[in-house]
């Protein structure tokens, strides 16, 4: 039911090793590539970003479960404290993270869009590890098909909705990568196209999910920052970008 | 100016589609609940039938209206015997709302006699149902103990756990589970 990789004596759920595997490679993409995301901002932030983010998001996506059952830990509050990946609200770890950010970029001064700009290799590796973590899970699975293609998973063969989800946010990876000859973009670009496409091919493959979900909610927070990620896009690409001379437009 | 006017019109007729497949799949992909047994959250838990230590026969499909707590344990195994009193405690406390908890002793990797005397040791009084040829253990597929399914009153897995269950979190998913119809 939860698939476990062994290496040497070590036995690690699969789930768990492919997102540490992808946000450790997503870091190292950041840290290699800020020269050509982000020639203004400082690389080594980028690691005491992800950290805080990290273990903020943890906190948050804990504190949030408890918070929404307060009852459940009256009686033994301790057990708040007790590690355990049962215990966690997705929803609010996300929440906290992105507040934990950007009160970081608050305190150091950080610039916002060349941040969003370094970190969108991390973002990228990221989209790409998630389904394929769910794969090796068996979450977020498709539904029911009869095409040649299906894989058969909890007792039928089925769409296999994390390898379209895999292979687009691949295919926005492959557009994004910032090429040593191609011209730097205006700040922020790089992340709202992240953004607009990654939402856009979630509003799509959403449809051939079989999980028990609300779809239409789904669908439309994907649709939501679909037209934020335009907005942005539109509003942000005119702008010089950082080896343009002030005030030429791209 | 003129590929700046293009782009916000091109953005338009994106989020208009976009909006039109939402309705689309509204349309031809309505969610519908699977009725296919398998060990997982959103589906029908798999049915089975095994005896207590007394001999009787449980089936888990005659529990339907219940809110099923499914543990797999084994005497040797230390989480599962650290998890009990927890289990036990819950037990007691939502019995009467209509809470029970199956706790099914994986028989083949035991010495059948110490059962009676973990039973005895740690007070249980939920049933004990012994598997001694893995029938419920590979219908839920179990590869490490303790591994618990809660099952909601319509019969669907609403949460599955492998390693030991903490007492607060099971409450937690308790209060929302007795809050579903039957």
């Amino acid at each position: 039911m939860s698939p476990t990789l062994h290496i040497g004596p070590l036995s690690v759920q699969a789930f768990g090793f492919i997102l540490l595997l992808g946000l450790w490679l997503g870091l190292t993409l950041s840290e290699k590539l800020a020269t050509r995301t982000s020639p203004n901002f400082p690389v080594s932030q980028l690691g005491n970003l992800v950290l805080i983010a990290l273990l903020s998001g943890l906190l948050g996506a804990r504190l949030t479960f408890v918070a929404r059952a307060p009852q459940a830990f009256a009686a033994t509050p301790w057990q708040a404290f007790l590690p355990s990946t049962t215990a966690l609200d997705p929803e609010g770890g996300l929440l906290f993270a992105t507040l934990a950010l950007l009160i970081y970029r608050q305190r150091k001064q950080l610039p916002f869009w060349p941040m969003l700009d370094a970190l969108t290799p991390l973002f990228f590796t990221l989209l790409i590890a998630l389904p394929i973590a769910n794969l090796a899970e068996g979450n977020a699975y498709g539904r029911p098909t009869n095409l040649p293609w299906g894989i058969y998973l909890w007792g039928a063969y089925r769409h296999p909705v994390q390898l379209y989800e895999a292979l687009a946010a691949l295919l926005i990876a492959i557009w994004l990568w910032p090429r040593r000859t191609a011209p730097t973009l205006p700040p922020g670009v790089r992340f709202a196209r992240l953004l607009t496409l990654s939402a856009a091919a979630r509003l799509f493959l959403e449809a051939w999910r079989g999980t028990p979900q609300n779809t239409l909610a789904t669908q439309l927070v994907a649709w939501l920052l679909l037209a934020l990620g335009l907005l942005a896009w539109g509003l942000l690409q005119n702008r010089p970008s950082p080896s343009e001379p002030q005030g030429e437009a791209q | 100016m003129k590929s700046l006017s293009r782009f916000w019109w091109l953005a338009g007729i994106v989020l208009f589609v976009g909006l039109a497949w939402i309705g689309l799949t509204v349309r031809l992909f309505p969610n519908t609940a699977e009725n296919t047994p398998a060990p997982r959250p959103g589906f029908l838990a798999p049915d089975f039938e095994l005896s207590d230590l007394q001999g009787t026969a449980v089936r888990l499909s005659q529990l339907r209206g219940q809110i099923v707590l499914i543990n797999f344990w084994a005497t040797w195994c230390p989480p599962c015997q650290a998890e009990m009193p927890a289990l036990q405690a819950i037990y007691e406390e939502y019995q009467s709302n209509g809470f029970i908890i199956l706790g099914i002793n994986t028989t083949s990797s035991e010495v059948v006699s110490t059962v009676p005397d973990f039973v005895a040791a740690h007070g249980l009084t939920f049933p004990i149902l012994l598997d001694p040829q893995d029938k419920a253990t590979s219908a839920y597929q179990i590869t490490g103990m303790p591994t618990s399914f809660l099952v909601g009153r319509d019969g669907i897995i609403q949460q599955a756990v492998v390693g030991p269950i903490n007492e607060s979190v099971l409450r937690s998913w308790l209060s929302s589970a007795q809050n579903q119809a039957p």
